[in-house]
């Protein structure tokens, strides 16, 4: 068996590397609100505060393995103009197909912060929600060829409209407001997680698909921020929880 | 027709043969060179059955007469010829981004008669291979070997016949014809018509102590295909092994390839230049689900492609003394293509178009070679080739990647190097590696840089000639990819599957009993895997066993023969999700007695009558509209091809 | 090396495994009270089993399989039993057929259902009343637990189980329109009833113990 020296030496000594570039965008709904188009029942949302802890953004290679990772963890607030800058990576120059993103906790930062104002027709509460979940996003751009010597970006893209959806994993779930303004229950202005966490889930035709432990509104919302995560736009992510 | 000629008028010459020029000293002992005679001996239908002539190479036809085979070598699954490289008289056959898969290699169009010659070569080492060059490469000579006018007729129990009319200038070389034929048959089973025309002329000649040589060749085929039976229905007695499902698919293939090609001999210069350029049209039908994706209409899609390609190679020769030489050359071509793949009804009629894409694709190349022989017994040739692939396309659909134009570069260095010991001795070591590699995908393509597959391979092999009437070979292997990159059709994506290693061992021999018979064994084993997960790469053989017996001008009484015996046996296969298929043993004879203007043929296809499965797969489908449909994944076979017999004969006029 | 090639492949085999169905019993005991069940029955079709995911997909994201020979995969589908019935949550067990499937693991099952059937009497702190309901599930039961191993050699019986009382402890039984029976029309038992009875812990698949 023979394995040509000469070939491998130029194989390995000359492996060229690129750039991976990679960000994150809230998008027009978490930066300008939610319209009231986007939700099924005529509600309106907006945030003040859409924080999240990247903790960790890889390039994977066919082996598993990472080519390039971000070296500390990231806490980017949403709601300002984007998209961020996370992180720009030397990585071998050939083609990728999965990029990896961690959104959890940080220390004492949150995994997501989500603070801002729901409306449904008249009434309008606000709302300030913390999640401790910790969510690995394994997505899958359609392209994502490091040049040699060029550059490459990677969006992780954070859909805040899913924050209000009424199922966790049914394809036709829908952005659905009326249900989180209710369970205002002490009618302050307010929605509190605690509040949420007083609603059960089976009354409000919600589906949980296989996720039979989500029995509460607050358990809803939290697995729902398990889902906020894409790559560049509307692509593809496998969720590990 | 022929009938009616007068016998009187031809001339018996029975042993007229063409000796094939070897194109260039061997890379390895694997490497295999067929004379007109060889490939007459070879058995099999079509010319793209010659490929079983290369050492590890099987091949699978899921869809009958007139689609391009699938191949498997050295632990690659080259898919439809992603993988092997093979040129005609160096025009280069394989069709890049074609709809139905990137390197498509359909040799259905070049009459087998007209095959002189060829060589196959397992392994790169040479500069000279280009796209497509990762598990092999192999290049067909294309003439006519014999003068004079020739008609043949035939017909065979697979109800199928025949007719083919070829002439040769007296006193012409073997590439100057002109070259009819046509051919009909249902097939064993249902669902296999098939019907073919084909025609050629070339001429070659000499000017000036330059070899012209110029040749047209055009085909039409029309096809049929039986697709996939599932296990259980064969099993339960619902299908027989040779059935088909309703609409199981169909296809139009049409060629028309022509080149012009000059070569200087002076005596320390060679040169080879080559312009060609071809049309292609190509139209597929074909479900292997039934019903399962789309319950109301059907999973069948319709895939079409209708391209213009043209390119010009040449290459330049000079020797330095005895001990030094330089070789380089450059190729260019130019592929214009227009592809659509929509999901049609039981009718055909289309009801969800999903792909209308132009593509307008260029490759250059560049190589050089520096053959040396600084010592009797050592010789080496260093070379590298540079290949630099723009690809642009406007998408009409979205079919995942969006719609309007996009662009993309692509460029490759691949080195490479053969040592040879001993040449001249009775035992000759060869060592060789070089990196092979495969141009992107355009539907895949976005705007920017697309990814090239690169493979990086090492051989290592001898060949003992100790006695003439023995030969002896043998030889490792193995092949090296850092990055795996597959295109996954239904995801409009480049998957990367990550490191892959195959290493592979052969032997063999040549066996010559007597100056007209020849007895070859082969056996190539591969053990190809990911790297990271030992996992087995899906599909590709393991082991292929081959043996042939051979008579080559074999006088018994008034006959000439000629004649191959073929067995093979193919070990199981790893096959994705866990799964394994069966093993196979198939074994074909073609014999031709000539008795002065006469030929007569017989080929007699799988002669024991095995029923082999050629190709197996596991996913679900769903062939009864009127079931309840079913997810788990099934075995699916296509069949491999049934015993039949056919006879021809064929008379010549001088 | 080509001697080791030559080794026979270990390759998944066909498993074929019989499937019975059990109910629980009609008399339950919840924490905020007790049922008596005189009717529960569930339309159900196509048990499937499954392995464990590669990756759980997000909302919007159904996989689709293609399948040219050799560009398919085969899917994460380990077992399967094709077929609809009608099943009595409270009734004796009933043999629902065999199912065929392949080595392996396997980790959840699911199965469509259709319309549920409940009539009997809740107990309540505030006494008793019957209850009447019909609705169409129209949705399939995803998730539910199914660990075990299938082997050709040892192909396991399996039982399809039914936790009535888990499914309906989510069911609130207010009577809101006066008729004093409940029913679909009443308050949030529809909802309740549905989240309950397409819960993935209200039901099992279970290897039954030799």
């Amino acid at each position: 068996m023979t394995r040509s020296a000469p070939v491998l030496l130029l194989a390995a000594g000359c492996a060229p590397t690129g750039t991976w570039e990679v960000q994150t965008w809230g998008e027009d709904l978490i930066e300008q609100g939610i319209p009231a188009e986007v939700f099924e029942d005529g509600c309106a949302a907006t945030f003040t505060v859409f924080e999240v802890s990247i903790t960790e953004a890889s390039l994977v290679d066919g082996d598993g393995s990472d080519a390039a990772a971000m070296a500390s963890p990231a806490r980017i607030d949403l709601t300002s103009p984007g998209p961020h800058a996370l992180a720009s990576l030397e990585a071998p120059a050939t083609h990728y197909d999965t990029a990896r993103f961690r959104i959890a906790p940080d220390g004492d930062a949150p995994s997501v912060r989500a603070a801002g104002t729901l409306t449904c027709g008249a009434d309008t509460v606000a709302f300030d929600w913390s999640f401790d979940t910790d969510t690995t996003y394994r997505c899958e751009p359609e392209d994502l060829t490091i040049p040699g010597g060029g550059s490459h970006t990677t969006e992780l893209t954070v859909h805040g409209d899913h924050l209000f959806y009424d199922g966790l994993s049914n394809p036709d779930a829908l952005v659905r407001g009326t249900a989180l303004l209710e369970a205002d229950t002490n009618a302050d202005g307010e929605v509190t997680q605690d509040e949420l966490a007083a609603i059960p889930i089976a009354p409000l035709g919600y589906q949980v698909g296989p996720y039979a432990d989500v029995v509460d509104l607050e358990a809803f919302v939290a697995h729902l921020t398990q889902s906020v995560g894409h790559v560049d736009g509307e692509g593809h992510c496998g969720v590990d929880l | 027709m022929f009938l009616l000629l007068p016998a009187a008028l031809a001339e018996p010459e029975p042993s007229e043969q063409v000796v094939v020029e070897q194109r260039s000293a061997p890379a390895s002992a694997a490497q295999r060179d067929l004379d007109a005679s060889d490939v007459v001996a070879m058995p099999g239908r079509s010319t793209d059955d010659l490929l079983r002539a290369t050492r590890g190479l099987h091949q699978s036809a899921h869809s009958g007469h007139g689609k391009a085979f699938q191949y498997f070598l050295r632990g690659f699954d080259a898919v439809h010829g992603a993988d092997i490289a093979v040129s005609l008289e160096g025009v280069p056959l394989n069709e890049p981004s074609n709809v139905h898969g990137h390197g498509y290699l359909d040799l259905h169009f070049i009459p087998r008669q007209l095959v002189t010659g060829a060589v196959f070569r397992p392994g790169i080492a040479r500069a000279e291979v280009g796209d497509f060059g990762v598990a092999g490469s192999g290049d067909l000579s294309l003439g006519m070997a014999q003068e004079g006018l020739q008609v043949q007729v035939g017909g065979g129990t697979d109800r199928s016949g025949s007719i083919a009319m070829g002439f040769r200038p007296e006193g012409r070389g073997a590439g100057s014809f002109a070259w009819l034929d046509a051919e009909e048959g249902l097939g064993v089973g249902p669902s296999r018509h098939w019907r073919q025309v084909r025609a050629g002329v070339g001429l070659d000649g000499t000017l000036g102590g330059t070899d012209l040589r110029a040749f047209l060749l055009a085909y039409r085929g029309d096809f049929e295909s039986p697709g996939v039976v599932r296990e259980d229905d064969y099993a339960s007695g619902a299908m027989g092994f040779y059935d088909a499902y309703p609409s199981s698919g169909s296809g139009r293939s049409a060629r028309a390839l022509g080149a012009v090609s000059a070569r200087t001999r002076l005596p320390s210069w060679r040169t080879d230049t080559t312009l060609w350029a071809g049309w292609r049209a190509l139209e597929l039908r074909q479900s292997f689900t039934g019903f399962y994706e789309h319950p109301d209409t059907g999973d069948a899609t319709l895939q079409t492609q209708d391209g213009l390609s043209a390119g010009l190679s040449s290459k330049v020769e000079r020797a330095f003394g005895d001990a030094l030489a330089l070789a380089g050359g450059f190729d260019a071509r130019l592929d214009l293509l227009g592809q659509q793949e929509a999901g049609i009804d039981v009718d055909g009629a289309v009801w969800d178009p999903r792909i209308d894409t132009r593509i307008a694709e260029r490759s250059v190349g560049a190589w050089v070679a520096a053959p040396t022989r600084p010592l009797d017994w050592l010789s080496a040739e260093a070379g590298v080739r540079v290949q630099h692939f723009t690809i642009g396309l406007d998408r009409t659909l979205d079919s995942g990647l969006g719609v309007g134009k996009a662009q993309a570069n692509a460029p490759v260095l691949a080195p490479r190097g053969i040592v040879r010991l001993f040449e001249d001795g009775p035992l000759t070591v060869f060592g060789s590696a070089g990196r092979g590699f495969r141009s992107p995908e355009a539907r895949g393509v976005e705007n920017g840089r697309a990814p090239v597959s690169i493979s990086d391979g090492g051989e290592l092999s001898a060949v003992l000639h100790a006695v003439d009437a023995l030969q002896v070979r043998g030889g490792a292997f193995g092949t090296w990819i850092s990055n795996e990159i597959v295109f996954d059709h239904a995801a409009a994506r480049f998957l990367t599957t990550g490191r892959t290693r195959r290493l592979g061992a052969y032997g063999g021999l040549t066996l010559h009993p007597i100056d007209a018979v020849s007895i070859d064994l082969d056996v190539t084993g591969t053990d190809g895997r990911y790297t990271a997960s030992r996992e087995p790469i899906p599909y590709a053989p393991r082991v292929l066993a081959v043996g042939q017996l051979t008579t080559k001008a074999l006088v018994t009484g008034p006959l000439v023969w000629t004649a191959g015996v073929r067995s093979w046996w193919l070990g199981q296969r790893p096959l994705p999700g866990g799964f394994a298929s069966h093993a196979a043993f198939v074994t074909d004879v073609t014999a031709r007695a000539t008795h002065r203007a006469w030929t007569f043929d017989l080929d007699v296809d799988n002669v024991f009558a095995n029923r082999w499965r050629d190709g197996e797969f596991f996913y679900a489908s769903h062939w009864d509209p009127g079931a309840p449909v079913s997810a788990l994944p099934r075995r699916h076979f296509t069949a491999g091809a049934p015993f039949a017999v056919r006879l021809g004969i064929g008379w010549r006029l001088r | 090396m080509i001697l080791s090639l030559l080794a026979c492949i270990d390759a998944r085999a066909p498993v074929a495994m019989p499937v019975r169905f059990e109910g629980g019993s009609p008399d339950l005991q919840l924490e905020a009270g007790a049922i008596h069940l005189d009717r529960a029955e569930l339309e159900v079709a196509d048990l499937r089993m499954e392995s464990a995911p590669v990756a759980r997909w997000l909302p919007s994201l159904v996989g689709t399989a293609t399948a040219h020979p050799g560009h398919e995969f085969a899917g994460s589908v380990r077992g399967e039993l094709l077929g609809s019935w009608t099943l009595d949550l409270v009734g004796p067990p009933t043999d629902l057929g065999t199912a065929e499937g392949w080595e392996g693991d396997v980790a959840t099952a699911s199965f469509d259902a259709g319309t549920l059937v409940l009539a009997g009497t809740w107990t309540g702190p505030e006494g008793s009343i019957p209850f009447d309901l019909e609705v169409e599930v129209d949705r399939p039961i995803v998730g539910v637990e199914s660990l075990f191993s299938l082997d050709a050699d040892e192909p396991p019986s399996l039982s399809l189980s039914a936790h009535v009382d888990h499914a309906l402890g989510f069911v609130e039984w207010a009577e809101t329109d006066g008729d004093g029976i409940v029913t679909a029309a009443d308050g949030t038992l529809r909802n309740t009833a549905l989240f309950g009875i397409t819960s993935s812990t209200s039901w099992t698949l279970a290897q039954e113990s030799p």
